[in-house]
């Protein structure tokens, strides 16, 4: 497990090792965790990595939830304030074993 | 080897092999440019700074056969980044490069890059509340389109007046009076005003406009997607 607090470092990790499995906030400091999502995405081979968003800001704040699923290809969703570490455990866990398109 | 420069604004990025990346921008006068930026990936590349997006970046490139040509230098100008502070402002911008890389072609008007600037400018500019630069974009993208609608007359052929309230024919794209009408005068003077000051902060200056925001928001965007198509 890899860890990251600023994007260019988290693009610099995926770039050198391989990934299975992002855990993203995105309020994260100096930038945002949207701008880490559309970068990593424009990469081919990084675009079927899942990406589960845990983070302070609701789904309703993201006005276009849509483009977050269809274009982003994020997995889920996990409000912090409501979901507990269990739920993301579990949802770690069922995303990984999910099978790959 | 012929070598141009220019100030760009990034429109796209995509990875072309392992450590290259082909970068979509839009310049002032010599309309959108594919450039193939080589190494990029690599985090000490000279390269790696000069291309963020939300910028105005000045480059340098060598005119390629095809359209694809090969930047050798970048170096960013002035970097909006305030825009990242917000996520809605952040996702508004990444719609509105997508946007812009849809609807211009290679040749587009100078127009459009000025138009992009002051969007990104406006967004990094936090006094300035999002929906102002969205009904500002909206009003000059139909501008640009030649789909501005009548304010000056209504249905009829009558003058619009203050005290009358209206309802917006799409097909005529000119207003009709109608008594509960949801809009009137001061509408129509926010929506005039959208379509001839030069950026978003001169609407914020209207007394009264934050309260007519939404509903024209809305309306400059439905006219968008009946007219323009690129909503």
């Amino acid at each position: 497990m890899v860890h990251s607090v600023e994007i260019h470092d988290a693009i610099q990790k995926l770039d050198s090792q391989p990934i299975d499995l992002i855990v993203l906030e995105l309020q994260i400091a100096l930038h945002n965790g949207l701008e880490f999502l559309y970068e990593m995405r424009s990469y081919r081979e990084w675009q079927q990595i899942p990406v589960i968003l845990h983070t302070s800001v609701p789904l309703r704040a993201l006005d276009q939830g849509d483009v977050l699923k269809k274009e982003l290809n994020v997995h889920v969703h996990l409000y912090k304030p409501t979901s507990s570490l269990a739920k993301l455990v579990d949802t770690v866990k069922s995303t990984l074993l999910a099978p790959t398109v | 080897m012929k070598q141009q420069a220019t100030e760009a604004i990034i429109l796209a990025r995509t990875s072309y092999g392992e450590a290259d990346r082909i970068l979509t921008v839009l310049s002032p006068n010599q309309g959108k440019l594919r450039l193939l930026a080589k190494g990029v990936r690599k985090i000490k590349s000279r390269l790696a700074g000069g291309i963020e997006l939300f910028s105005i970046n000045e480059i340098a490139y060598i005119v390629g056969k095809g359209d694809l040509h090969t930047l050798i230098s970048a170096r960013v100008r002035i970097n909006y980044g305030l825009i990242v502070k917000d996520i809605d402002r952040t996702m508004y911008a990444y719609d509105i490069l997508k946007m812009f890389n849809r609807i211009t072609e290679d040749s587009p008007e100078p127009e459009y890059f000025e138009m992009l600037s002051t969007i990104l400018q406006s967004l990094n500019d936090i006094s300035i509340p999002l929906d102002f630069v969205r009904l500002w974009t909206n009003m000059q993208l139909l501008k640009l389109g030649g789909h501005v609608p009548n304010m000056q007359t209504d249905t009829n052929g009558k003058p619009l007046t203050i005290d009358s309230h209206y309802t917006l024919s799409f097909d005529e794209m000119t207003f009709a009076q109608h008594s509960s009408g949801p809009f009137d005068a001061r509408h129509i003077k926010v929506l005039r005003l959208a379509v001839s000051v030069e950026s978003p902060k001169k609407l914020v200056q209207i007394q009264g406009a934050d309260d007519l925001i939404l509903p024209l928001t809305q309306l400059s965007k439905t006219m968008l997607q009946e007219h323009a198509r690129i909503l």
